[in-house]
């Protein structure tokens, strides 16, 4: 069925960048429409997804892992050939829903990694670009946290406050002082307000997930918004984009036409669009004159190091935000035997069940049931605290996605197949600054330090897989998102990235959209 | 599809749970927090997707093998199966009262909860080093303007 829309611009994509371009380009006047393959989530039949009530609970319908947790919106991802699952949440919100709310500016260096340390590429634009950005985004969508990070240049931070300091985050931070090393309270992307629980509302945290803040401004303004709509292709008349075609829950096939098209489906979700999307104009699929779309896939190594204190530190806690975070040693030093770096993330342990978890506790000496079941519960619970770590992976080539056509959705597209391997830099990186931090864990008095290797389950964070550049040769956007071949088509997603930085993502990618969305209504849709 | 066990596959919980959780001076065994009686129901009926795997896990426990043997061996040979076992154990466990008063757990606190808002004075007494360090990023070369500039 073919549907005249006159919609300006069609936005793939409900999540955290969908969301920031909608609310922008609506209120410069254009009318959009989103096209999301999920559905809104169902609190009020699934529960909260950060239940203080049941550790349990929120693993019944908030599953992380797509393979898992199979809703129809989700599409088969074979990660056999990967040394790390990628998680995410398909629908009005995207993966906000679920993340932990820990929000990290990059640093300057970050943008510029082939000019400091010969590897990768620089991006082609600087954080002195995305700055006003940042400082915009963070107070539109009610970041909490401290300026004046010695990590960063001088500057405006959020204007609510950080999350109160715990005795555990104390006693770390103590002992940062005692080593000499830089600590700073974490900024996180949650604020008061009222938080559900399974007995009921409580005052608390409210975390920022666009289905919460975003949408509903958005709708406000206007934005069309059409859920259970999974695009199969973008459509193309030479070298423009006319629309989009997608399938909707009863598996009836649409075509939706516009004037430009935004891709904001994520790292794993935009390039699998752009592979759907060849034609005989486009054999190797959309955009891919460069024979990027796909390729560079960064996913964040990722490792954590407990600490069991021999007292009670207040560490029974939601693990929403960050207590603290240390960039002591992210930046690159050469005598380490690795480049680039890792932000180091203090939070705490949770409720008991969580301590009976395998990550990152099956690393500890003994088994945790048995005759030893009461001591070592006993000895963790509201005594322990945890680093997480968010390696920098360098872009390479070989990891990539391709489609499956093996295994297909709900609709009958294909699927995905990835190829990432955590390469010797990786590995040795997440091995020095876990090492760092068991000395850490010791200067606060700790009495038990656990250190886990590198997790498999922990690929969040999904990046570089339609890069940006400048030159249409080795790069798949410019430094605005817009296709180099197809002028009318944009990215404003996190398959952009250049380099991944070493911390989590969101607080870049929330000033990376903003600042595509207002260069496209500066510069105009076409060209 | 009933989370309802059947009366062996119960039979097979609770000594595979009182294993995993023994009755000791240090705390109460996962019999006397009625796991098997009273929590693992209460458990099911929040998480009714744990029901299948684990009424097949329980239907392969065979009391001649003995317990400890068996969870040895699906610890060794069946990971996935294992971890989920020990989940639901565990969960019914510390759902139980007699649990969380040995453990004096309850809710999980909210991030704002009980504690004072930031930056508190302890905060900023713990801050003072680090507010003299000097600022230690890479610098770029950047002069600000049109955004074109490189190292």
């Amino acid at each position: 069925m073919t549907e005249r829309n006159d919609a300006d611009v069609i936005i793939v994509g409900a999540g955290l960048s969908g969301a920031i371009a909608a609310i922008e380009l609506a209120r410069a006047g254009r009318s959009v429409l989103c096209l999301e393959q999920g559905d809104w989530p169902d609190y009020a039949a699934d529960g909260a997804v950060h239940d203080l009530d049941s550790e349990i609970l929120a693993e019944r319908c908030w599953k992380r892992d797509p393979n898992a947790r199979r809703n129809p919106a989700d599409y088969p991802i074979d990660d056999t050939d990967s040394d790390i699952t990628a998680l995410m949440w398909n629908g009005v919100g995207g993966s906000t829903v679920l993340y932990l709310a820990k929000w990290n500016r990059m640093t300057p260096g970050d943008f510029r990694v082939r000019s400091q340390d010969g590897v990768a590429d620089d991006w082609p634009l600087s954080y002195e670009d995305l700055e006003p950005y940042y400082v915009e985004v963070e107070r539109e969508l009610r970041v909490g946290g401290l300026a004046g990070d010695p990590a960063y240049p001088a500057g405006d931070g959020p204007e609510l406050p950080p999350i109160p300091l715990r005795e555990f985050g104390r006693r770390v931070a103590g002992a940062f002082n005692d080593l000499g090393m830089a600590w700073w309270p974490g900024a996180s992307s949650i604020y008061p307000g009222k938080r559900a629980a399974a007995s009921g509302e409580l005052d608390g945290a409210v975390k920022l997930s666009t289905d919460v803040l975003g949408w509903p401004t958005a709708l406000e303004l206007g934005v069309e918004l059409r859920v259970g709509a999974r695009v199969s292709r973008v459509l193309t008349e030479g070298d423009r984009a006319v629309g989009c075609e997608y399938i909707d829950a009863d598996g009836e096939r649409h075509e939706v036409r516009s004037g430009s098209v935004i891709l904001c489906a994520n790292g794993l979700g935009t390039p699998r669009i752009l592979l759907m999307s060849a034609s005989d104009e486009h054999p190797a699929g959309l955009a891919n004159s460069s024979g990027l779309v796909g390729k560079r896939l960064m996913m964040h190594p990722f490792g954590a190091v407990a600490g069991v204190f021999p007292d009670e530190v207040d560490s029974a806690v939601s693990p929403l935000g960050q207590q603290i975070q240390s960039m002591h040693f992210y930046e690159s030093d050469p005598t380490r035997g690795f480049v680039r770096g890792v932000k180091w993330g203090l939070q705490p342990t949770g409720g008991p069940l969580s301590l009976t978890r395998s990550y990152p506790w099956e690393a500890a000496n003994e088994t945790l049931w048995y005759e030893n079941f009461h001591r070592t519960i006993k000895r963790r619970y509201n005594r322990s605290a945890m680093f997480s770590f968010v390696g920098e992976d360098l872009p390479l080539e070989s990891n990539r996605i391709e489609l499956d056509a093996s295994a297909v959705d709900a609709a009958g597209l294909p699927g995905i197949r990835i190829h990432y391997r955590a390469d010797e830099n990786s590995r040795a990186l997440l091995d020095w600054h876990t090492q760092q931090a068991k000395r850490v864990f010791e200067a606060a008095g700790a009495i038990e330090v656990v250190v886990a290797p590198m997790v498999r389950q922990s690929g969040w964070h999904l990046m570089g897989t339609t890069v940006m550049g400048e030159d249409p040769a080795t790069s798949v956007t410019d430094r605005y998102g817009r296709c180099h071949d197809v002028p009318n088509l944009f990215i404003f997603d996190s398959s952009t990235w250049v380099t991944s930085g070493g911390l989590n993502p969101v607080a870049t990618q929330a000033a990376l959209a903003l600042w595509s969305a207002r260069a496209f209504i500066d510069q105009g849709e076409r060209r | 599809m009933t989370n309802e066990l059947s009366d062996e596959q119960r039979e097979a919980l609770g000594v595979l749970a009182v294993t995993l959780i023994p009755q000791s001076d240090d705390g109460p065994s996962a019999r006397e927090a009625g796991v098997t009686e009273i929590w693992i129901d209460v458990t099911l009926a929040e998480r009714p997707d744990l029901a299948e795997q684990l009424r097949m896990t329980l239907d392969a426990y065979k009391p001649e093998e003995g317990a400890r043997a068996y969870l040895d061996r699906l610890e060794r040979d069946a990971p996935a199966e294992f971890a989920q076992l020990t989940y639901a154990i565990a969960a019914s466990f510390f759902k139980s009262p007699v649990a969380q008063e040995w453990l004096g757990s309850g809710r999980i606190l909210d991030e704002y909860e009980g504690a004072e808002p930031e930056p508190t004075a302890v905060t900023e007494e713990l801050l003072r080093p680090v507010r003299a360090m000097p600022s230690f990023y890479r610098p770029t070369d950047f002069v600000g303007g049109n955004g074109d500039e490189r190292n």
